[in-house]
C-alpha cells in the first residue's frame, strides 16, 4: 500500500513538472495557425515553444545542435539525409489517427516512409494567359514571341531543373558537362526574362495587366489569381513540373513522444487541415482535398513530376553557373530584389 | 606729524587712496553681482520647474487620447473579435513613441491583448478557451516577423488586476509609480474604460509607461539648469529625479514654501509648483545649490581683486617713478645748496627738470651761485670756506695764538704806477697777486689782506700749520725767484719791475673775527704783526729783500742759510732785537 502511494506521490508530483515542460516545434514561417496552437494547449494543457527556421540547413544545423527538438518540418529531398544520420525518429504509425486519409503518393513516397506525415504539399510550375497563347511544354517558355514576357523563380534549382528538364537531361544531374549545358540553355531564355516571382502582388499585377504573359510560380501563391482572372492557366507541363512536400517528423533527441503524437494527431485532424489549408492555401496531404483544387495535379502529373533530390558534390558548380545567369540579368536591369 | 620723503608720502597716499576705491568697488560689484546671479538663477528655475511640470504632464498625458479611441473601437465583448485591427493600431503607437513599454487591451472574458517593447518586441494574448486561460506570446524581430511563438496554460486574469477594476467610463486614470511585473523596471500605467449602453464594462485600454525616459529628460533639464530637479506625487512621495542620491530632500516638498532652504548644512536655491496629472495633484521641485549660484559672482570677484591687486602694484610702480621725478632732483638741489654753502662753486647744477617748481628751483641756485661766484672774487673765500667748515664764521671774537707773520711790499710802488698805464699796472698787480696768493697758499699761508701793493699774511690760523716758520721761510724764498722769473718775463713789455721786500717773525697775536657784527674781517692783532711790518720796511735800509727776526732765525737756521745783518730796537721793546737775512 505504501509502495503504491508513494508511486502514485511521485506521479503526480511529476506530471505537473512533465506537463510544464513545453513541446518544441521548429518549422517554417507561416505554415501552421497560431489558433490550432493555443487550442492544442487549452485541450492537452501541453505548452508549446514553437520556433521558425528559414531553409532546410538551418534546420540541418538545429538537429545537430544541443538544442532541444521535438517536432520537425524538413521538405522532403531532405529526408534522405536526415535519416541516415539518425536525426529523425521511425514512426509507429499506428499512433497516428486515420492513416487512410492521407494521399498514399505522398505517405508512402520511398525517402520519407515511416519517418513522415505529409505535411503540405505544392507544385512549382506555369501560369499563363490563356487568352493570349497556350503553353504545354517547357520549351514554349523559350519561344520567340515572348521577349520580355516571361517571369521566372529565384530558385536555382527549380530553374535548372526546367532547363535541363527541356533538352532532355536529368534535373538531379552532378556531371559538369551537363551542368553547363543546362547553364546555356538558361542563358538563351535571358531575352525572355521580365522579373521574377518574388514579389506575389507585382506578378498579379503583371499578368493581370498583359505585361507577362507566363510566368514559373507556385501553385499556393497563384491560387488566388486563378480565382480571380479566368483567363489565367496555372500548367503542367508534358515533361513535368516540380512537386515539393514538407513533412512532419518526430526528432529522434525528443524526450515528449507521446506529446509529439498528440499533437500531430491534434494537428491533422479535418477540422485543422482544413483551418490550415484555408489559412495558407497550399495543397493539404489527403486524398481528395475539397480547397486549393485548382491547381490539383492529376494522378498522371504527380507521377511525371519532377522530383528533386540534394546534391553536393556539384553544388558548387551549379552556384556558380546560376552566378554567372543572375549577373547576366542584372547587367540588363532585372535584380531578384522585391 | 614726522618728516618723511615726497616718494614715501606720495606712494603710501595713492596707495591707500586707490586701495580703499578699489575696496568699495569691488564689494559694489560683488553685491551685484550676487543679486543679479541670484535674481537670474531665480527666474531661469522659476521657468525650468513650470516647464517641467508641464512637460511632465504631457509626457504622461500625451497618449491618453490614443488609448481611449483603441479602446473605444472594441464595441463587442471579446477584444479578440478585432484582433488584427488592435494589433495595428497598438502598434502605431507603441513603436513609435519610445516612452511606452506596453499597450494593452482586456474584456470581461478574461481575454487581454499585448503589445510590448520589452524584454522584446512581442505580441501577448491571453484567450480563454474551454474555461482555460492560455497564454500566447508572438515573438517579432525589428521588421515585425515572427521569430517564435509560445504557449502556456496561465493563471493570469487580468480582470483581478487594479488597472482592469479600477478603469472608470471615459475617464483616463493614471496610477502610482510601481514596479512592472514584466521588466522590473518603474513606471506608471494609464487606464481607461469602455462601457456599453447598458453602462457595462466592456473593455480596457492600457498603457505602460517607463519613467526611465522622463528621468533623462530630468537629467537633461538639470544639467540645463545646473540643478536638480524633483518630481512628487500626491502624498508628496518621490516618484522621480534627475539625482539618484534623492534621499536628503524627500521631506522638504511637504512644508516649504521659501527661496531658499537649507539640506544637511548646505544651502539652495529652491522652487515648487504644482500640476494636475489627472485627479491626482503632483508637484516638481527644482534645486539650485547656492554655491553654484554665487560661484560666478565669487569667481569674478576673485578675478577683480586679482586685477586690482595687479594694477595697484602697478601705481605703485608709477607713483614712485614721478615721485622720484620731484625728489632726485630736490635731493640733489639740497646737496648742491650744501656744497655752495662752502662756497665750492664748481658744482655740476642741472637744470632739466621737466616739473615747473622744480626747474625754477634749479634756475634760482644757478643763479645764486653765480651770485656766490660774483661776491666769492671780494673775500678770501678759501679762508671763508675754512672758517665755515670749522664753524668759526659766525662771531666776533679771537683768541690768542703764535702765529707767524709775513709782510711783501713792491719796491717803489708809488713811482712804478706814475710810470705805467693804468691798464698796465692793473694788468702787472693782477699777475703779481696772482703769484703771491699761489705760492703763499702753496706753503699753507692765509693772506689776511692786500693793503695797496703789500700783501699781509700769516701761518698757523685757522688751522695749525707743521713747521710755521721754516715754511713761511720758504715762501719768502720762492716769492723772490718766481718773481725774478715773473719779472724777466715782463721785460719786453713793461718798464717797470716789481721787487719785493719781505719781513717774517713768530709771536703772539689775537687772531679770529674782528669787526662790527656787519662786517667783519678773520684778521690778527698785536705786537707781531707790527714788528714783522717793520722788518719789512728795514730791507730799505740794508739792501735786502728778506729780513726776519731773531725769533724766527732761532727756528730756521739750520734749515736755511742765513746771515746776521744788525741788532735793532723795536718800538716798545726793551731789549734790542738781531735781525737775520737769507743768503
Amino acid at each position: 500500500m505504501k509502495k503504491i502511494l508513494i508511486s502514485l506521490l511521485t506521479v503526480i508530483t511529476f506530471v505537473p513538472l512533465l506537463l510544464g515542460k513545453p513541446l518544441v516545434i521548429y518549422n517554417w514561417s507561416d505554415y501552421i495557425d497560431e489558433e490550432i496552437l493555443k487550442e492544442f494547449t487549452a485541450q492537452a494543457g501541453i505548452s508549446i515553444n514553437y520556433k521558425i527556421y528559414e531553409n532546410n540547413d538551418e534546420l540541418y544545423k538545429i538537429l545537430k545542435s544541443n538544442l532541444e527538438c521535438d517536432i520537425v518540418f524538413p521538405s522532403r529531398y531532405y529526408v534522405k539525409l536526415l535519416k541516415q544520420e539518425g536525426h529523425l525518429k521511425k514512426l509507429d504509425l499506428n499512433k497516428i489517427r486515420d492513416l487512410h486519409k492521407f494521399d498514399p503518393f505522398l505517405l508512402n513516397n520511398p525517402s520519407t516512409k515511416n519517418y513522415g506525415i505529409p505535411y503540405f504539399w505544392g507544385s512549382t510550375s506555369i501560369i499563363y494567359n490563356s487568352s493570349i497563347l497556350k503553353i504545354e511544354s517547357i520549351k514554349d517558355l523559350w519561344r520567340e514571341d515572348l521577349k520580355k514576357r516571361v517571369v521566372i523563380t529565384n530558385d536555382m534549382r527549380d530553374m535548372f531543373a526546367f532547363a535541363l528538364t527541356s533538352i532532355g537531361l536529368d534535373p538531379n544531374s552532378e556531371k559538369e558537362e551537363e551542368i553547363q549545358q543546362g547553364y546555356k540553355k538558361l542563358i538563351e531564355l535571358v531575352p525572355n526574362i521580365a522579373g521574377f516571382n518574388n514579389n506575389i502582388d507585382k506578378l498579379g499585377i503583371w499578368l493581370n495587366n498583359r505585361d507577362v504573359f507566363a510566368a514559373i510560380a507556385y501553385n499556393g501563391d497563384i491560387e488566388e489569381f486563378l480565382k480571380e482572372n479566368k483567363d489565367l492557366q496555372f500548367v503542367y507541363p508534358k515533361e513535368g513540373a516540380v512537386l515539393w512536400t514538407d513533412i512532419s517528423a518526430i526528432c529522434s533527441k525528443s524526450q515528449r513522444e507521446e506529446e509529439a503524437y498528440s499533437f500531430l494527431n491534434f494537428l491533422f485532424s479535418d477540422k485543422n487541415i482544413q483551418q490550415n489549408t484555408k489559412k495558407y492555401g497550399y495543397i493539404p496531404p489527403i486524398k481528395n482535398p475539397k480547397e486549393n483544387t485548382l491547381t490539383y495535379p492529376t494522378q498522371e502529373e504527380k507521377q511525371n513530376a519532377i522530383e528533386l533530390v540534394k546534391i553536393d558534390k556539384s553544388y558548387k558548380t551549379y552556384k556558380m553557373y546560376w552566378e554567372k545567369f543572375l549577373k547576366e540579368l542584372e547587367q540588363r536591369g532585372i535584380t531578384n530584389e522585391d | 606729524m614726522k618728516i618723511r620723503s615726497i616718494k614715501f608720502r606720495i606712494s603710501v597716499t595713492f596707495t591707500l587712496m586707490l586701495f580703499l576705491f578699489a575696496m568699495i568697488i569691488i564689494v559694489f560689484n560683488y553685491k551685484n553681482s550676487m543679486d543679479n546671479s541670484y535674481k537670474l538663477a531665480k527666474n531661469i528655475i522659476e521657468q525650468t520647474t513650470k516647464n517641467v511640470g508641464e512637460k511632465t504632464k504631457n509626457y504622461l498625458f500625451k497618449n491618453s487620447v490614443s488609448l481611449a479611441i483603441i479602446t473605444k473601437n472594441n464595441k463587442s465583448n471579446s477584444i479578440l473579435e478585432k484582433k488584427e485591427e488592435n494589433i495595428l493600431n497598438m502598434r502605431e503607437n507603441l513603436l513609435e513613441d519610445p516612452s511606452i513599454s506596453a499597450i494593452y487591451l482586456a474584456d470581461n472574458f478574461g481575454n487581454l491583448l499585448q503589445l510590448r517593447r520589452e524584454p522584446t518586441i512581442a505580441i501577448r494574448e491571453i484567450k480563454s478557451i474551454h474555461n482555460k486561460r492560455v497564454n500566447f506570446l508572438d515573438v517579432k524581430d525589428n521588421n515585425f516577423n515572427t521569430l517564435e511563438f509560445s504557449t502556456m496554460i496561465t493563471h493570469y486574469d487580468p480582470r483581478e488586476k487594479f488597472w482592469f477594476q479600477k478603469a472608470e467610463k471615459n475617464i483616463v486614470h493614471i496610477s502610482k509609480p510601481y514596479l512592472f511585473e514584466s521588466t522590473g523596471k518603474e513606471g506608471i500605467t494609464l487606464y481607461f474604460g469602455n462601457y456599453d449602453d447598458f453602462e457595462k464594462k466592456i473593455a480596457v485600454g492600457a498603457i505602460d509607461i517607463t519613467l526611465a525616459t522622463l528621468v533623462e529628460f530630468l537629467n537633461e533639464q538639470g544639467k540645463y539648469i545646473n540643478g536638480e530637479i524633483y518630481i512628487f506625487d500626491s502624498n508628496h512621495d518621490l516618484i522621480i529625479s534627475s539625482n539618484a542620491n534623492a534621499t536628503e530632500i524627500t521631506k522638504i516638498a511637504q512644508n516649504t514654501t521659501s527661496d531658499i532652504i537649507t539640506i544637511n548644512g548646505k544651502k539652495y536655491l529652491y522652487e515648487k509648483a504644482d500640476f494636475n496629472v489627472g485627479n491626482e495633484k503632483w508637484s516638481v521641485v527644482t534645486t539650485i545649490d547656492e554655491k553654484i549660484i554665487l560661484g560666478e559672482a565669487e569667481k569674478t570677484l576673485y578675478i577683480t581683486v586679482i586685477v586690482s591687486f595687479i594694477v595697484l602694484i602697478l601705481f605703485i610702480f608709477i607713483t614712485i617713478k614721478i615721485s622720484d621725478m620731484i625728489t632726485k632732483p630736490i635731493v640733489k638741489l639740497s646737496k648742491d645748496i650744501d656744497t655752495l654753502k662752502s662756497l665750492k662753486t664748481d658744482v655740476n647744477l642741472d637744470n632739466n627738470s621737466k616739473i615747473l617748481e622744480i626747474y625754477n628751483a634749479q634756475n634760482s641756485l644757478i643763479s645764486l651761485r653765480s651770485g656766490i661766484d660774483s661776491f666769492k672774487k671780494y673775500m678770501p673765500s678759501d679762508l671763508v670756506k675754512i672758517l665755515i667748515d670749522k664753524k668759526q664764521e659766525a662771531v666776533i671774537g679771537g683768541v690768542e695764538k703764535e702765529l707767524v707773520v709775513m709782510f711783501t711790499d713792491i719796491k717803489s710802488f708809488t713811482t712804478i704806477s706814475e710810470q705805467l698805464s693804468p691798464q698796465m699796472l692793473t694788468h702787472q698787480l693782477s699777475e703779481y697777486f696772482d703769484l703771491m696768493e699761489r705760492i703763499i697758499s702753496k706753503y699753507e699761508g692765509t693772506i689776511d689782506k692786500y693793503i695797496g701793493d703789500a700783501v699781509m699774511s700769516f701761518w698757523g690760523a685757522p688751522t695749525d700749520v707743521n713747521n710755521p716758520a721754516e715754511k713761511a721761510v720758504q715762501c719768502a724764498i720762492e716769492i723772490q725767484q718766481e718773481l725774478k722769473k715773473l719779472n724777466d718775463d715782463w721785460e719786453d713789455s713793461t718798464v717797470a719791475r716789481f721787487d719785493t721786500r719781505v719781513g717774517v717773525h713768530i709771536g703772539k697775536t689775537l687772531v679770529g673775527n674782528i669787526g662790527s657784527k656787519k662786517r667783519m674781517n678773520y684778521t690778527i692783532i698785536g705786537d707781531t704783526v707790527n714788528v714783522a711790518s717793520r722788518l719789512e720796511g728795514i730791507n730799505k735800509n740794508y739792501g735786502t729783500s728778506i729780513i726776519i727776526s731773531e725769533d724766527v732765525y732761532n727756528i730756521v737756521n739750520q734749515k736755511f742759510s742765513c746771515k746776521y745783518v744788525d741788532e735793532i730796537e723795536l718800538k716798545g721793546k726793551t731789549k734790542a732785537t738781531k735781525i737775520y737775512t737769507i743768503k
